[in-house]
């Protein structure tokens, strides 16, 4: 669905990407690991049409999505969570929801408070909350509206960069199985995670991207079963 | 207590051209997070090209409220591109300086090219005073109000009920969230900076028909007075501008009525001073 190919994004001198390759296939949830400054949201922005490759090329559903706009990447279907959230704080909870919905909310208003609805049906808690403004809500809460904010723009490929980031394990696991139940219904994922235990046990394919480049990729139980990877990322010892 | 309640009534109807000022500054800072010194100044300048059509052409009020508009808009893209435009990389600092500097060449030039300085300006004087119980409403002061209160509420329609408000709101919010949601961050930026000039350009038209002149320090003026309503409000919430601006005209008006004209200033500085101080919301981030 997604095909990411020699993609090198650069920071003025900085090469943050070196040439990486990926494919987020339709239907499953794709994670990827990597240390800090390996280059993830770089990665992830590179795709939603922030930040410009240098080289290389992007396909979403065999149409070249290198160098188009952002707007236009959430117009073609894929949302960005991203990391830390940004929810609008000072816009109410439905504002937020309606600012997700924002490449389609001038020609679809019929179709926008329909996805409203399911929205608050889905995640009743965002219902409660619908008046207030966004920077009241708890962290687990604010993560619910991101992901929730984005899927009013009706996404095909969700993109995650670290949702797990400073919540109680409790929500963590609440927003995995979110992420989850969003895959089941037919969304595919491309996540982000440090939590690399946790994105394995719902990934069916992950890729290990350190210092811009992709140094492993396979099945979660490969992953595992590779020695230096889960010293280093699972916490597991080898032996 | 009459003289109080007259000092009200006259200190509100003031204060909401005071608001209008005051939200023209906040739409730009709120999105741009940038100051725009020369705000006034570009009002100064349509309410000159205002008073000249008002003079070629006696009693044609509309074409005067046009002139006046679109003179303060085309000013306003003047220092759009100048100071934010080709500045957008620089730090923010670098802008709000330019636009002193603008301000500057546009005070300059109104001085230089109107050798009389102190220009007449029309006001529709078939308009009637009001007298309710003791208070009289005069009425360049109900014609302020009213036109202020309905281009305010004009305003949080736009703001807050369409697309646009959302995407403008969005970006103020924050712009890296916006520009994920699909929102083009540079062209918002941009309509809110026309929109800030037509509301100032409006503004101008209420203040210099109750004025009935202008003189090349009405840019400072402007700037000062919106700049307050701004800061008491709260340096960036479009509902504090408007409060800041009712504020700033009451405290002027209880001012001049009590203790004499020469204090009225001075007055309004105090409790700037006291609110940016005192308030931790007047420290904080900006917020539309």
């Amino acid at each position: 669905m997604l095909e990411v190919r020699e993609v090198v994004t650069s920071y003025g001198m900085i090469q943050a990407l070196k040439g990486v390759s990926l494919a987020a296939r339709e239907g499953e949830v794709t994670c990827i690991l990597g240390p800090n400054g390996a280059g993830k949201t770089t990665l992830l922005y590179t795709i939603a049409g922030i930040l410009r490759p240098r080289s290389g090329s992007i396909s979403f559903q065999g149409r070249e999505l290198a160098g188009t706009s952002a707007a236009d990447v959430v117009g073609r279907g894929i949302s960005l969570v991203p990391e830390n959230r940004l929810v609008f704080p000072h816009m109410t909870v439905r504002e937020n929801l309606l600012a997700g919905a924002y490449v389609r909310l001038g020609r679809d208003r019929a179709g926008v408070e329909a996805d409203l609805d399911a929205m608050f049906a889905r995640f009743p808690i965002l219902k409660q909350r619908a008046g207030q403004a966004a920077g009241t809500l708890s962290g687990g809460e604010q993560q619910m509206l991101a992901v929730a904010r984005a899927l009013m723009a009706r996404p095909r490929l969700l993109m995650m960069d670290e949702p797990s980031l400073g919540l109680a394990p409790l929500v963590v696991e609440q927003i995995f199985q979110i992420v989850q139940g969003l895959n089941r219904e037919g969304i595919t994922v491309l996540l982000v995670e440090q939590n690399a235990r946790l994105a394995l046990s719902i990934a069916h394919h992950a890729y290990l991207l350190e210092q811009g480049r992709i140094a492993f990729h396979g099945t979660p139980s490969e992953v595992s079963a590779n020695e230096g990877i889960s010293r280093a990322y699972l916490g597991i010892k080898g032996g | 207590m009459v003289d109080f309640l007259q000092a009200l009534v006259d200190g509100v109807m003031l204060g909401a051209t005071y608001s209008l000022l005051g939200l023209g500054f906040t739409l730009i800072f709120g999105v741009l997070r940038r100051l725009n010194l020369a705000f006034g100044p570009t009002i100064l300048v349509g309410i000159y090209a205002g008073s000249h059509v008002g003079l070629a052409w006696p009693g044609a009020l509309w074409a005067v409220v046009a002139a006046t508009v679109v003179a303060a808009i085309l000013c306003g893209i003047y220092v759009e591109r100048c100071s934010f435009r080709a500045l957008a990389r620089q730090a923010p600092v670098v802008s709000m300086i330019s636009t002193f500097a603008v301000w500057m060449q546009l005070q300059e030039l109104v001085s230089l090219f109107e050798a009389s300085r102190t220009m007449p300006y029309p006001s529709p004087a078939w308009l009637p005073a009001l007298t309710v119980g003791p208070i009289l409403l005069r009425s360049d002061a109900l014609l302020m109000w009213s036109g202020a209160t309905a281009i305010m509420l004009a305003l949080f329609v736009l703001l807050y009920r369409t697309r646009f408000g959302t995407a403008v709101r969005a970006v103020a919010d924050s712009s890296e969230a916006a520009t994920l949601m699909g929102v083009n961050v540079s062209v918002i930026g941009a309509a809110a900076f026309l929109l800030a000039s037509t509301v100032g350009g409006l503004a101008g038209v209420l203040i210099a028909q109750s004025q009935q002149q202008v003189t090349p320090y009405f840019g400072l003026w402007a700037t000062v007075k919106g700049l307050t309503a701004m800061l008491l409000g709260g340096a960036g919430s479009l509902p504090g501008a408007v409060a800041g601006g009712v504020i700033l005209g009451v405290v002027e008006t209880q001012t001049l009525w009590h203790f004499g004209g020469q204090w009225r200033d001075l007055a309004s500085f105090a409790l700037l001073f006291l609110v940016v101080a005192l308030s931790p919301r007047a420290r904080s981030e900006p917020t539309l």
